[in-house]
């Protein structure tokens, strides 16, 4: 019997490490296409869609629409009108009083400034800041770029990391969004963009749906009438060629715009 | 054109290019997955894209493992990589860790990416197997320099030779078959401060901060 049980169990191991499949290598520059390949390469190698989809209890979301707002317009005018530098101001200070951001950044590896980032983001006060941000209209980009901008001109990263981790920055803003049950702008006023390609899908699925039970309807219906039983008798034939006479004017008729 | 508006332009070029590439995986995601809907793709994307971005591990400190919520979920995939065929696909650096030191793998000729998912092999990180053991004893080692060190310990064992320094490794015709994990992908790894790569072979993992790590006290 144990026998038996060892065989079964080596068999079964045997299936098992042939139903494994190879992993690709996902190694990418871009975080999007990084994630895409993973999330792909799981369902290739059978990870269920309700494992990697499911989010839970499906609560309605937040609306984070970006309204206009006159006052907040007049505060944005008054704002730029602030006063500018005078061109070459910068030019005339003392070589010794540096802004932050002339100096080397406090963070030269992308990595330790996105560890950096990741922990100011998530920080109780300002986390709760960008969600209400989020809540009201601010995209998801311009957050990130801000938080970005900010450290930049504090002297913490210099200007290449910026832009390369504008894109990680951008994905733990809009993680924030998630967590908040938001739904929130990544770029712009763009609420909308990526559930209405599933409305637009859901109509064509439905139209579709609508002519294949309305063509099964006429073909069942066809089937079904047999001509041969058909009584010629039971309408007058007077009546018949009374109609073949008017039939084209009355069809005239029906098709008739009539007066405008 | 100043500094500040050249970076504003730039702002809002990589604004759109972020947002067209999510776009793109979502709908890259949708053509082979047809009833789910795009947010709900766009929810997991972020969810994958916060364990590569290294930030995984850091949403545990936030939520408990286990938790159900959006986070907790992907915390407990970040934390638990290697006990599911899941977590393996989404475990950064997996491979390196887990074939190297095996006779096959990073460094054994048959290449880093043969290893298949199984969750037998699970344990052997965490046992201090392999490079695992390695990594766990090399806390103050930056990648590269842990790469060519873990390299010469495979290569030359009993070897008193001295050890150069980085990847810059004097060419030797035992070298050639040793197999890169970038060698194929174009990405330059000498090149820690220009790039920034994702994904499961990504060595950023287990870096740790360039120039600041300690050194020995002489004296």
């Amino acid at each position: 019997m144990e026998e038996e049980r060892q065989e079964e169990q080596g068999l079964e191991k045997e299936v098992t490490k042939e139903n494994q499949k190879e992993l690709k290598p996902i190694l990418s520059t871009s975080l999007t296409d990084a994630s895409t390949q993973a999330i792909l390469q799981a369902l290739e190698n059978g990870t269920s869609e309700q494992e990697l989809f499911n989010d839970g209890e499906a609560r309605e979301k937040i609306r984070g629409e970006n309204k206009f707002n006159q006052e907040s317009l007049d505060e944005l005018v008054n704002l730029s009108n602030q006063g500018k530098p005078i061109a070459g101001q910068s030019l005339v200070n003392s070589s010794e009083s540096k802004y932050p951001w002339e100096n080397p950044p406090t963070f030269a590896n992308p990595r330790e400034a996105l560890d950096d980032i990741t922990t100011t983001i998530l920080e109780p006060e300002v986390a709760k800041n960008i969600v209400q941000g989020l809540s009201k209209g601010a995209s998801a980009i311009d957050l990130s770029m801000g938080i970005l901008y900010s450290k930049f001109l504090q002297g913490d990263i210099s200007l290449d990391n910026l832009l390369l981790l504008a894109e990680p920055a951008t994905y733990i803003i809009m993680s924030l969004g998630e967590e908040a049950n938001i739904k929130y702008n990544i770029e712009g006023n763009d609420l909308d963009e990526l559930d209405g390609d599933d409305l637009k899908e859901n109509f064509q699925n439905k139209l579709n749906e609508f002519n294949t039970a309305v063509g099964n309807i006429k073909s069942v219906t066809k089937q079904k009438i047999n001509t041969e039983n058909i009584d010629e008798k039971i309408i007058p034939s007077s009546i018949l060629e009374r109609v073949k006479e008017t039939g084209s004017e009355i069809k005239q008729n029906l098709l008739d715009k009539g007066e405008v | 054109m100043g500094l500040f508006k050249s970076i504003k332009k730039a702002f809002k070029k990589v604004g759109k290019a972020i947002k067209k590439v999510v776009k793109k995986g979502v709908k890259g995601i949708k053509k082979v997955v047809k009833k789910v809907s795009s947010s709900k793709i766009l929810r997991t994307l972020i969810g994958a894209g916060m364990i590569f971005a290294g930030v995984g591990g850091l949403a545990t400190r936030f939520v408990g493992t286990g938790s159900t919520s959006f986070f907790g979920k992907w915390a407990t995939a970040a934390t638990n990589f290697t006990s599911s065929p899941l977590g393996a696909i989404f475990r950064p650096a997996y491979n390196f860790a887990e074939g190297a030191g095996q006779g096959q793998g990073f460094f054994g000729g048959k290449g880093p990416f043969g290893t298949t998912v199984s969750p037998s092999k699970v344990a052997k990180v965490q046992k201090g197997k392999g490079i695992g053991g390695f990594l766990k004893g090399a806390t103050s080692t930056t990648a590269t320099g842990l790469i060519s060190g873990y390299a010469q310990n495979e290569l030359f064992p009993d070897d008193s030779q001295s050890n150069p320094a980085g990847l810059s490794v004097e060419p030797d015709e035992r070298l050639a078959p040793v197999e890169f994990a970038y060698q194929n992908l174009g990405i330059n790894p000498n090149d820690a401060y220009n790039n920034l790569t994702y994904g499961r072979e990504d060595m950023g993992y287990v870096s740790q901060p360039l120039f600041t790590q300690e050194t020995l006290q002489v004296g």
